[in-house]
């Protein structure tokens, strides 16, 4: 009798552990995805705060690139590019329109996670030519 | 507990416990994981929406400028043409620019879509003949969401 009931409790156990083990790969699944989403979303959230914090800064300064620098773009391949360590990249273009009444400058601002781009802000500043 | 067997003076695991506690475990795990998974999804989307919202302010911060680049040009070529408001607001609207109005204050105003229910409004001095010809005295995004059905309104009757 002692033997029968050992017996089954060895079976059950046995049991358990199966299905808790193929449970538990399931449930860490769900966990890993949703550690994955919301470190995506904090990149995505820290690329945009970045990226808004340079528009705002060559807004208000007149030299752009001397703005890039001081942000800590460096100049690679023409691209003045920012890499953190936080898994974005920022990528900045400027391209200039001059014309006789003022120049426009537009820096394009890319946000890339790995090579999959995040967004893309433009940076867009009018400055009239000095009075004659 | 109905599982623990007492024998002598032991208590020893009957059938059928680990079971009951296996299950348990794993609906408070499932529960759990899915909490966590739905609170992740929400936070991705109210980051969407977040950098929805602050791209589409600056693309129309971004066409605002390019509205005054042209307008600017405008006003250098045409200072000596043309004199009065309606000549101006003719001349932007022949060049495509006729979101633009001038007041005969001397008073430039225009409105961009920024996208979810907001606008950039630009307004500022516009002195042709002087320098610097355009002086920005407002930049605003306003919003033209009103309050939906599920917003408890206690000023209403």
């Amino acid at each position: 009798m002692r033997s029968h009931q050992n017996n089954l409790l060895l079976i059950e156990m046995v049991i358990v552990i199966l299905f808790f083990a193929l449970s538990q790969a399931v449930v860490l699944q769900v966990f890993t995805k949703a550690q994955q989403i919301n470190q995506d979303a904090q990149i995505a959230d820290h690329a945009l705060m970045r990226a808004e914090d340079t528009a705002e800064t060559l807004a208000a300064q007149a030299d752009t690139e001397a703005a890039l620098f001081s942000l800590g773009f460096s100049l690679q391949d023409q691209q003045y590019i920012l890499t953190d360590e936080d898994g974005y990249r920022l990528e900045a273009g400027i391209e200039r329109l001059s014309q006789p009444a003022g120049i426009l400058t537009t820096v394009e601002i890319r946000a890339y996670q790995k090579d999959h781009l995040l967004f893309s802000l433009p940076a867009v500043q009018y400055r009239e030519a000095t009075a004659p | 507990m109905t599982n623990l067997r007492k024998t002598g003076s032991e208590y020893r695991v009957g059938v059928g416990a680990s079971s009951v506690l296996m299950v348990l475990v794993v609906l408070a795990l499932a529960a759990l994981s899915l909490l966590s998974l739905g609170s992740a999804r929400s936070n991705a989307a109210l980051s969407d929406r977040n950098r929805t919202m602050t791209l589409g302010y600056y693309q129309a911060a971004a066409q605002a400028q390019q509205t005054l680049a042209a307008m600017d040009e405008l006003a250098q070529e045409n200072a000596s043409v043309v004199t009065d408001a309606s000549g101006w607001n003719a001349l932007f609207a022949r060049n495509g620019l006729g979101n633009i109005t001038v007041g005969e204050d001397a008073i430039f105003s225009f409105t961009l879509d920024a996208g979810a229910q907001r606008s950039l409004v630009v307004e500022g001095n516009f002195t042709p003949a002087l320098f610097p010809r355009l002086t920005l005295t407002r930049h605003e995004l306003i919003s033209h969401s009103t309050e939906t059905d599920n917003t408890l309104n206690l000023l209403e009757p």
